[in-house]
């Protein structure tokens, strides 16, 4: 991944914000160095009021640097020509909402030069994309936070860009919307498009992202693969099946472990995610509706990792 | 015919000729705003505490490569405005010669090296600021882009339910007639007013509205947010807004304008219909006075209004030697009208002052006048004056000469009608007319006078008098030979316009609009709809200050702003006048003095003491900023054409609509537009997260 084209680059980036008399008020940023590679999905984390949001307005050019440089495809990122190859969803949809669906993104499709016939090819297959195919005649006005989520993803990829930014790309969105972005963004990543993505939500980020950047009161506090990052070279897990947990396995794993100079600290059967038990509970009601939940019987068994649809295992990490 | 209907033009219309002072006008005044802000941007981004906090550098764009050579422009510009200040240090310290670099104070004095001097320091600061501008325009600008953004613009106005507003005319259509009380003829006259003077401030509040709110709601909702992280200049975005409310309010005001010419025309009295369901084009004369005290100025009687001024007759008790005549030359008419069959019309309106107050005898009665069409190339003298006392012997002349060819017409019909039948007597008269017809036509030809002698003038009305073609046949001779340029030029009609002998003196008020030829004229509604040009043209203004406003200010700033602006505009005559100190009573330094001394305005003030001198110098300087600082205001007057259409005179294309409203809209616009681009250029679109 380091021979991968720079996209993304910003160096000793800087925000200072400032009063009318020109006395600083806040550093939003200060002195940011990062590449963003070609085909990676980046992840910018952090807390509120740590930079993420700035970082992107400026790399946008929404925003002055005060110092530093932002560059974007090699271009400084007030470089208006730049934008021709970036698709970017605001945190918040902000988007025309007395416009419906199909005018949205022939408006967006427009402000790109698309010819007429690519616009509306282009916008009839984003809006089956995103599933808004029975709701493209209504104005946005009328859409649920997350179908304009939806329709927001939608005009950030009408211009099919290299560089895709979103800002809280789930927010909003329930379970099996933030399960559809995410799975979204893996596709457009594995389609050869770069992601750069903030989000507070640190397991869509986890899900997803190949690199994280963390920031923290406008200063880059750590930058790697989140494999790198969340590695504990100091522990070690062990899974295995076919086998019932009992006292003699417990003790025979702690000789072994003794053996070597570890020490166990837990054993017991997994768990899975909330997010993986919500799904394969809808995915079954879709299979058999009006079957209810009955108080008397029992909590569903806890789902092992392989009974996860196939789709979406990749996720679970 | 006695009509109601004049056109009163304090400011006569800019022609053509006007255009190249007006252009360097324009160049010192665009230019100087252009250096100023420049200077500002250059103090800005030196007062930076860092090296990359400003935004000079996205000003920048494709100029980067150049930047040096704009800056020497910038420099040049200010070297000449430097001599301009040195100038004023010179002349304060009583340094000979320097008083010609210095600019004239107002645009009533002759020009000066100072004035070249400020228009090429106007001219380079303009070039400077430009040229990012026309770089980005050639190379950046895709009007795909600017459509994309107008039909959304139309899109937001029309769901938002904007359009609904035009409605509100429905409310005029309904029930105007019940407040509007009009005499017969004046029946057209004020529905035409009343429908402009409604549409007027309906469509301007909505052009301010339109154009004030819409960026900032963008702004404030991060609308612009996906629009400016697309390959959209901000300058497109200013551009495409103006597109989209311009074109919905021009579609607006023809469909409003088209239905209140439907209200307008229904049911036209014909009075009303004499009056004003016309539209006139009129060609004025230029007007000069003789045997007054000044050639360009008849006399004043004292009245407030200057617009006119007068010419007095002789009376019984005064010698007939020393008249005054009114002047006006047409520099040329349409040569068809020799050709004509029905005779040419003139109209008139002139005002009376009475110098015999309170004689039952003379109450409300006018007085004659005299017309007399001349062919200036009859004249001996080129001198006016004496022009004046040629015409009355050519006349004399004249008429001795054709009475004794009308003599023997008259004994032959006095002998003919004997014993004839009444019908006979009025064949033979018709007969006897046509023949005095043929001799006056051959006097025409040889004097090139036609003199109309005994017309009575009403006051507050507007009269015709009618010249046979055969005199217009008759100055047309040898035409091809006539001198129309250099000093010798001479026009190819002049007439003089005197006041008959009464038994008492009456003064005869005269302005240059109130006679003029009318050889032709067009239908009314084709003049309605042109006057509606004139409102467009306050529509694109209002919506185009809102917009550039809006670039930089909240909404509801810009809303006030603009509107202020335009209210400004409404009394850029009085500011004018005081840029041009043609103000009763001085500035307001003297003003102050007088008010404070309890001195009258006619008060003589100009005694040479240290006080005064301080007095008039401060006057002066608040006179020339004002003179500066008054083409940021509009120029709104100039685009009110109602007056036009409702008194039924044509509204011209070239000289009224393109040279007096079009071009000076375009001037006006062009530093507003490059304001916008430079503000949203440096704007950051993100508010502060």
């Amino acid at each position: 991944m380091i021979d991968k084209e720079v996209v993304v680059e910003t160096r000793k980036l800087t925000k200072i914000y400032r009063d009318f008399w020109g006395r600083e008020k806040k550093v939003a940023l200060r002195a940011l160095n990062l590449q963003v590679r070609r085909g990676e999905i980046f992840g910018l984390l952090g807390p509120n009021g740590s930079g993420k949001t700035t970082t992107i307005k400026l790399l946008l050019g929404l925003l002055f640097p005060t110092d530093g440089d932002a560059l974007v495809f090699n271009m400084p990122s007030g470089e208006v020509r730049k934008n021709e190859r970036i698709g970017y969803l605001p945190e918040e949809s902000y988007l025309y909402r007395f416009l419906n669906a199909e005018e949205t993104l022939d408006f967006y499709g427009r402000l790109f030069n698309l010819d007429p016939a690519l616009r509306r090819s282009r916008a009839e297959k984003l809006i089956e994309t995103v599933g808004l195919k029975n709701d493209k005649k209504r104005i946005l006005k009328e859409y649920s936070k997350g179908m304009r989520q939806r329709i927001g993803l939608a005009q950030a990829l009408i211009n099919d860009p290299e560089l895709v930014i979103l800002d809280e790309p789930t927010s909003g969105l329930d379970p099996l919307g933030t399960r559809w972005m995410k799975d979204l963004i893996v596709k457009l990543r594995d389609e050869g498009k770069t992601i750069i993505m903030c989000s507070h939500r640190l397991e869509d980020v986890q899900d997803i992202c190949d690199r994280v950047a963390i920031l923290s009161e406008g200063e880059l506090r750590k930058l790697d693969s989140v494999k790198s990052l969340l590695e504990d070279v100091f522990r070690l897990e062990l899974r295995a099946t076919g086998v019932q947990l009992n006292d003699e396995l417990r003790r025979d794993l702690e000789t072994i472990l003794a053996k070597h100079g570890g020490k166990l600290e837990f054993i017991g059967h997994p768990t899975t995610t909330l997010e993986a038990l919500f799904l394969r509970i809808i995915e079954e009601s879709k299979a058999h509706p009006g079957r209810r939940y009955m108080p008397e019987k029992a909590a569903p068994a806890p789902v092992a990792a392989e009974k996860v649809p196939e789709e979406l295992k990749t996720h679970i990490k | 015919m006695m009509l109601f209907a004049s056109l009163y033009l304090e400011r006569a219309p800019m022609h053509w000729a006007q255009l190249p002072a007006a252009f360097g006008e324009w160049l010192q005044n665009a230019g100087a705003a252009a250096a100023v802000a420049i200077a500002l941007v250059c103090i800005s981004s030196f007062a930076q505490r860092s090296a990359k906090d400003y935004n000079f550098i996205h000003i920048a764009g494709r100029t980067v490569a150049f930047w040096t050579y704009l800056l020497y422009g910038f420099f040049a510009s200010v070297a000449c405005y430097a001599v301009i200040v040195l100038a004023w240090i010179g002349r304060w310290m009583g340094v000979p010669g320097v008083d010609a670099l210095l600019p004239r104070l107002n645009a009533t004095m002759p020009s000066t090296i100072g004035d070249l001097i400020l228009t090429i320091a106007g001219a380079i600061a303009l070039t400077v600021a430009l040229t990012p501008v026309l770089m980005d325009i050639v190379s950046r600008l895709s009007f795909g882009r600017i459509w994309a953004l107008a039909l959304l613009s139309w899109k937001e106005a029309i769901r938002g339910r904007v359009i609904w507003v035009f409605g509100a005319m429905a409310l005029i259509f309904l029930f105007a007639h019940w407040f509007v009380p009009y005499k017969a003829e004046d029946q057209l006259r004020n529905y035409v007013r009343v429908v402009f003077w409604s549409m007027t401030p309906l469509f301007l509040v909505l052009a301010a509205l339109l154009g004030a709110f819409s960026i900032p709601n963008d702004v404030k909702n991060n609308s612009i947010h996906t629009v400016v992280t697309k390959p959209v200049e901000p300058f497109e975005i200013v551009l495409g807004r103006f597109l989209g409310f311009g074109s919905l309010l021009t579609v607006g005001l023809f469909v409003v304008s088209s239905l209140s010419l439907l209200y307008v025309v229904r049911g036209v009295t014909d009075e009303a219909a004499q009056e004003s369901f016309t539209a006139r084009i009129p060609i004025y004369g230029k007007l000069h006075f003789v045997g007054t005290k000044a050639a360009q100025k008849g006399d004043s009687v004292g009245r407030e209004w200057s617009y006119r001024s007068y010419i007095t007759g002789p009376s019984h008790n005064t010698s007939d030697k020393f008249r005054q005549f009114a002047v006006w030359d047409f520099a040329a008419f349409p040569e068809d009208l020799a050709n004509r069959i029905e005779e040419v019309l003139f109209e008139f309106s002139f005002d009376i002052f009475r110098l015999s107050k309170g004689d039952a005898k003379e109450e409300g009665r006018g007085i004659r006048v005299t017309f007399a069409f001349v062919d200036p190339r009859v004249f001996r003298s080129p001198d006016a004056n004496f022009q004046s006392i040629e015409l009355r012997e050519l006349v004399k002349k004249m008429e001795e000469e054709r009475s004794k060819e009308f003599e023997p017409i008259r004994a032959r019909f006095e002998k003919a009608k004997q014993g004839r039948s009444k019908e006979e007597v009025g064949e033979l008269t018709a007969q006897r007319r046509a023949d005095e017809e043929k001799v006056r036509e051959k006097y025409r030809n040889l004097y090139r006078i036609h003199q109309e002698t005994g017309i009575e003038v009403i006051d507050y009305h507007t009269q015709q008098v009618l010249v046979p073609p055969s005199a217009f046949k008759a100055f047309l001779i040898d035409h091809d030979k006539r001198v129309t340029q250099g000093e010798n030029a001479l026009p190819m009609l002049r007439v003089f316009v005197s006041v008959d002998k009464t038994q008492q003196s009456q003064m005869l008020g005269v302005a240059q609009a109130d006679f003029y030829m009318v050889p032709h004229v067009m239908p009314f509604w084709q003049n309605f709809l042109k006057g509606t040009i004139g409102m467009w043209c306050t529509h694109m203004l209002v919506l185009a200050i809102a917009l550039a406003m809006s670039t930089y200010f909240s909404s509801v700033i810009s809303f006030i702003a603009t509107i202020f602006l335009y209210l400004c505009g409404m009394s850029l005559d009085y500011m004018r006048e005081i840029a041009e100190g043609r103000l009763d009573g001085g500035g307001p330094a003297e003003s102050a003095i007088r008010i404070t001394k309890g001195l009258p305005v006619a008060a003589r003030f100009d005694e040479a003491t240290p006080m005064n001198t301080v007095i008039k110098t401060l006057d002066q300087l608040f006179s020339w900023w004002i003179g500066r600082i008054i083409s940021m205001f509009p120029d709104v007057g100039r685009h009110d054409l109602h007056l036009y259409v409702a008194n039924g005179f044509d509204i011209g294309w070239i000289d009224v609509l393109l040279v007096d409203n079009l071009l000076p809209l375009g001037g006006y616009l062009l530093p507003w537009a490059v304001l916008a681009y430079y503000l949203m250029k440096m704007r950051e679109t993100a508010n502060p997260t």
